[in-house]
């Protein structure tokens, strides 16, 4: 399974990359807004994992981009804002679920093996 | 302090007194008038008023009679008026109560919208009487400072808000490191970089205590300046020289006057905002950018300026770089201190009796100022002079 990782901090996105790794899935990994976008819409991802604030675009500008270029690519926000209208914007920008900062890996890969599940049973639609 | 009264009876009390005096001086007078016109100088009322034709006799009866008329009117009078009096003064009391309740119930009404205003409720204001001349004074000021209590609000919301975010991106990073840590057995390598992440993490969170101390000290006043008389092209010198030292790939430039730019500061706290500009200017540039130190003179003022080459801020952004906690999301997530290095190098410059201000550079980039009151030296007495030209100084 391929997983798009969207973390412009270098020490929390290597860590990601490394452990879910470890845990049997093909991660590329993007540290800017825009070459994320890039990146999203050339490759072929099963799941992205979106930063809500990163250099040159949001993370909502980013889900709201691949969402407009047709990418049904489930998004998981991890995102330090949790205010409501943080939440709404995360939502409404086209992402499918969020994990508010800082989080556990067993609540990350419960949350990526819940989007994968339904990616894989077909219950997915974005 | 005084007991609370009541305004409005105080008014009506005082209004009813005023005039109960007024009417009562009024009836006295009146009655005494009265009183005059009909019961004149007995000795003329002799002479001219008695008529000859009635018998000698008859004299003390008639004066009996006139006396006892007297007494009846002065009686009727004196009753009537004290009636107009009570019935006067009653009157005046219920109409000064009135008048006093239509002075006092604007303020009542004026009362009770500021109290229904909460904190929560964003931009409401006192409309009541806002239109009365007497009122318009009192609503403004209140809307006023409603207005200020409003921004005052936000601000330590958007602040608890902010902070709560800067700490987070240390705690996600040191969280995460720990727990790959435990994850499984890891090589020592991968322990001991996993450690050194956690240690900058911790010095972050350090960064963001120590600030937050310094600027709590600065605006409470307690700190004391150690103020010493010297030039300000040696601080910069200094800094220039530790950013240097730092590393990166900046390059840092300092242009300094020729002559001695003398300020009274204190050396350390002034080694901090030199520090805190360069370290922001190479944050917030890519790799490779110039970074420019200028010391000089501006009419009474020392002058130190540190402008970048960088993408520069937005002009929405510069009026708030100085404002605690304050960073454009592209700067919070670049890293780095918590939004409170600006805010509190212009406490300190302000200890100092300078301004710090912001601006865009004209080809690009961003150019914070410090202005610090200049020392002048005064101008050498003539016999030094004549000394230090024998000497060959001049």
């Amino acid at each position: 399974m391929r997983v798009l990782v969207i973390e412009d901090d270098v020490k929390v996105g290597r860590l990601l990359e490394q452990i879910l790794r470890e845990e049997g899935y093909e991660v590329e990994w993007a540290q800017d807004g825009q070459e994320a976008i890039s990146i999203g819409l050339e490759g072929h991802y099963d799941l992205i994992l979106l930063d809500y604030m990163l250099p040159t675009r949001s993370g909502p500008q980013v889900a709201q981009e691949l969402r407009a270029n047709g990418r049904t690519t489930p998004i998981l926000m991890l995102t330090a804002r949790d205010a409501p209208e943080d939440i709404r914007l995360c939502l409404s920008s086209g992402v499918n679920d969020y994990l508010t900062k800082p989080f556990r890996f067993d609540d990350l890969l419960d949350k990526i093996g819940t989007l994968a599940g339904r990616v894989s049973s077909g219950g997915w639609s974005a | 302090m005084r007991s609370s009264y009541s305004l409005q009876k105080t008014l009506a009390i005082r209004f009813s007194c005023t005039m109960f005096i007024a009417l009562l001086g009024f009836a006295l007078w009146a009655f005494i008038g009265v009183r005059q016109t009909i019961s004149p100088d007995p000795s003329i009322q002799q002479q001219s008023h008695t008529p000859s034709t009635l018998p000698r006799n008859s004299a003390p009866l008639l004066q009996a009679t006139r006396d006892q008329l007297l007494d009846e009117v002065n009686g009727s009078l004196a009753m009537r008026l004290l009636a107009t009096v009570f019935l006067g003064t009653l009157a005046t009391a219920v109409g000064a109560w009135w008048l006093a309740r239509s002075a006092v119930t604007p303020v009542h009404e004026i009362t009770a919208q500021a109290r229904a205003i909460q904190g929560d409720a964003v931009g409401q204001r006192i409309t009541a009487h806002a239109e009365v001349t007497e009122f318009q004074g009192l609503v403004e000021v209140l809307n006023k400072m409603v207005g200020r209590l409003e921004r005052s609000s936000e601000w330590h919301r958007r602040i608890i808000r902010d902070l709560g975010h800067d700490l987070r991106t240390p705690v996600t990073a040191m969280r995460a490191g720990v727990e790959f840590a435990l994850w499984r057995d890891r090589t020592p390598e991968e322990y001991r970089r996993i450690l050194a992440d956690t240690l900058e993490e911790i010095d972050r969170l350090g960064l963001i205590s120590d600030a937050l101390v310094l600027l709590g000290r600065l605006e409470s006043g307690e700190v004391a300046l150690a103020r010493v008389e010297q030039d300000a092209r040696v601080l910069a010198r200094t800094a220039v020289a530790r950013a240097q030292e730092g590393g990166g790939a900046h390059r840092i430039h300092l242009v300094q006057t020729a002559q001695p730019v003398l300020i009274s500061a204190d050396a350390r706290l002034m080694a901090m905002v030199l520090e805190q500009l360069l370290d922001n200017a190479k944050r917030y540039t890519p790799p490779g950018s110039r970074v420019e130190v200028t010391v000089e003179t501006e009419g009474s003022n020392a002058l130190l300026s540190v402008d970048d080459d960088g993408p520069g801020v937005a002009d929405e952004v510069l009026p708030h770089l100085f404002e605690r906690f304050y960073r454009s999301d592209a700067a919070r997530k670049r890293g780095g201190g918590p939004g409170l290095g600006l805010t509190a190098t212009a406490a300190i410059v302000s200890l100092h009796g300078g301004k710090a201000t912001a601006e865009r550079r004209p080809s690009g980039g961003l150019r914070i100022r410090v202005s610090l009151p200049r020392v002048v030296s005064p101008p050498p007495a003539p016999s030094e002079l004549s000394v230090s030209a024998a000497a060959g100084v001049l």
